[in-house]
């Protein structure tokens, strides 16, 4: 008798697995909320951005980005950062071309509602940065947003 | 004690009968091993895409065409001029403070505050400000004059308890250096 009640004991045990998967559900809920508000302005890989106070959310626009080797239109290389120091020219001239492309909309209609997201590099020289706001300006876009890490 | 006979006896009996005594002693069971599978999936996936750290936006105030024809009368305007060796407060046409770098070569940031929150409480309803830099300094200080310049907290005691930062000069133009 004892010996048949071991087997059946043994051939029953089974792993209690609804806590994990309680855990699990409340993880990827929490993780799919989490991540669907930040995707705007996330590509910041390999660019060292400021920390600043400033609160202001995100919003969907044009990025671009300035690392220390390149300079990006939305994940899009446009331009060495060696040749824009080198020039003279007080606009980027690759970067010029791509803003106005009309397929490039940074929400809205009128120029002064087009907005572009700058991600730049935090030991960059102020006179790049200054060339490309420049050159954002001159083009169609009426709105420049400097995107930061808070702090 | 019937059953396990009945079990025992199953075993070695025929195919028939195996089946039979299965189907009646085995509970109905949710086929949980998939779906713990695609979580642990999903959990890594979402885990690896996550960012962390919240990024915001800080406005510039740029200068639109119309503004310019439609010129208020002259009032008062910060103007920072950050350059090599330190900061230099002006109203637009004359100086009032010049804060040089500190003895270990940082900017004086603690000073600008200080004097952007007493221009402030001087001249109450004007929220422009203008940050002009030489074209040699880093990018990172204009982020850092922007936000010394931009809003302070009510006090040390208040920044450590998260209460909201009272608001200085809002407006933000930026500029290279004259």
């Amino acid at each position: 008798m004892s010996l048949l009640n071991r087997t059946t004991k043994h051939e029953e045990a089974e792993l209690n697995l609804i806590p994990l998967i309680d855990v699990m559900s409340v993880l990827v809920a929490f993780l799919l909320i989490y991540t669907a508000d930040v995707d705007i302005v996330q590509n910041t890989k390999g660019v060292e951005v400021p920390q600043s106070t400033a609160e202001t959310k995100a919003q969907q626009s044009v990025v671009v980005t300035i690392t220390k080797e390149h300079l990006f239109v939305q994940g899009e290389v446009v331009a060495e950062i060696a040749d824009i120091e080198a020039s003279s020219e007080p606009l980027v001239e690759p970067l010029r071309q791509v803003l106005d492309r009309p397929m490039l909309l940074g929400g809205g209609d009128g120029p002064e509602q087009r907005e572009v997201t700058v991600i730049a590099d935090k030991a960059l020289p102020f006179d790049l940065v200054r060339k490309v706001m420049a050159t954002c300006t001159a083009t169609t876009y009426g709105k420049i947003s400097l995107a930061v890490l808070q702090k | 004690m019937s059953t396990t006979n009945a079990r025992s006896f199953a075993a070695g009996g025929s195919l028939l009968q195996g089946s039979f005594t299965n189907r009646v002693r085995k509970p109905a069971e949710v086929m949980l091993v998939p779906m713990i599978d695609i979580f642990t999936v999903l959990v890594t996936f979402l885990l690896m895409t996550a960012v962390f750290s919240r990024v915001t936006i800080l406005q510039l105030d740029l200068p639109s065409a119309d503004s310019v024809g439609a010129a208020s009368p002259p009032q008062f305007r910060l103007e920072v001029i950050v350059r090599e060796n330190g900061f230099e407060l002006t109203n637009g046409e004359t100086l009032i403070a010049a804060l040089p770098k500190t003895l270990d070569g940082e900017y004086d940031f603690a000073q600008l505050s200080q004097l952007a929150q007493q221009l402030k409480s001087e001249n109450p309803q004007v929220d422009d400000a203008s940050v002009l830099m030489e074209r040699q300094v880093r990018y990172d200080y204009l982020i850092q004059v922007m936000d010394a310049i931009r809003s302070a907290p009510e006090s040390t005691a208040d920044a450590r308890a998260g209460v909201p930062r009272r608001e200085l000069f809002t407006n933000i133009a930026v500029g290279e250096a004259p």
